[in-house]
């Protein structure tokens, strides 16, 4: 198969969820080029039949990654409520940030390529929280146990996304390390 | 949820998948030999495209309809990045259930004279 075949059809691939592409690409790319061998069909006409197969079966299938993505991250939502519900608002502190970490988690893993600010994420969240939790205990710190209810409510706002953020900074960052060196996917 | 109702959940079967069934009969077969196989049983007039034949594979083995196998008919001679597909039972007992039902659509079709009226002919 002539590599610019090969390079046309990958771009027909893109059509296809990530997820899809990821399982199936190779497979696909393969029968394509067997088909070509073949000789039954010239490029031309297989491009047009394979983008038309795209156009028609592509859609119903972002459709559908995009309702399971749905029904995780409201899954995630009503369980962190419920958490809340049953062991008082201070469980949504701990539980929603780990629902949101597993929403974005997802999220990640349907991209084809991990971009670079993907990647960076993480230390982002980190850096945020720590940040947030410096600036409460800073507070804390200068004041004393004097505080006015204005700078009591900014001095636990900022400990609580402190540490909100803190942990979906921990998240991510595990899950980054987990996955690398992730190969590339190249289609 | 018993096991005929279980089966009778997935008919009627799309047309690909009865397809892919059909294909897969007489054994295993990776994804170009399936694709050949709905050209020639159907004289040409079905012709699967990839993304068709792949996410209804994908959906199959999600369902238990079918299964990968790492078994090759001759490894000698077969690219090792192949995927090999054959039929699980339930794809087995489902593929026989829609046969049943088509038959009997046939059946009822015949009975009736469906298209006598115009000599049979189309």
């Amino acid at each position: 198969m002539s590599p610019t075949g090969l390079r046309l059809y990958r771009l027909v691939l893109l059509a296809y969820p990530a997820e899809f592409r990821r399982t199936y690409g190779e497979p696909m790319a393969q029968t394509f080029g067997d088909r070509l061998r073949d000789g039954d069909v010239t490029l031309s006409r297989l491009m047009l039949t394979e983008a038309f197969d795209a156009a028609r079966a592509a859609p119903l299938m972002r459709w559908e990654s995009r309702m399971n993505r749905t029904i995780i991250i409201v899954a995630a939502a009503t369980v962190a409520v419920a958490a809340s519900i049953a062991a008082g608002p201070m469980a949504l502190i701990l539980i929603a940030p780990i629902a949101l970490a597993a929403a974005l988690w997802w999220t990640r893993q349907n991209q084809p390529v991990a971009s670079a600010s993907a990647s960076r994420r993480w230390m982002v969240w980190l850096a945020a929280g720590l940040a947030a939790l410096g600036t409460g205990i800073g507070i804390l710190a200068t004041a004393g146990g004097e505080l006015s209810a204005a700078w009591w409510t900014v001095m636990a706002a900022s400990l609580l996304a402190g540490i909100a953020m803190t942990i979906i900074g921990i998240i991510l960052g595990l899950d980054h390390r987990s996955h690398r060196p992730s190969a590339p996917t190249t289609l | 949820m018993t096991e005929r109702e279980d089966i009778r959940s997935f008919l009627p079967l799309p047309a690909s998948v009865l397809h892919i069934l059909v294909a897969l009969a007489d054994g295993e077969k990776h994804g170009y030999a399936i694709m050949r196989d709905v050209a020639a049983v159907s004289d040409g007039a079905v012709k699967m495209g990839s993304g068709t034949l792949y996410g209804s594979i994908k959906r199959m083995l999600e369902q238990g309809l079918i299964e990968e196998t790492d078994e090759r008919p001759d490894p000698g001679l077969d690219d090792q990045r192949r995927r090999y597909y054959r039929l699980t039972q339930l794809g087995q007992r489902v593929g026989a259930a829609e046969q049943h039902r088509l038959a009997s659509l046939i059946g009822a079709a015949r009975i009736r004279q469906l298209g006598l009226d115009v000599g049979g002919a189309w």
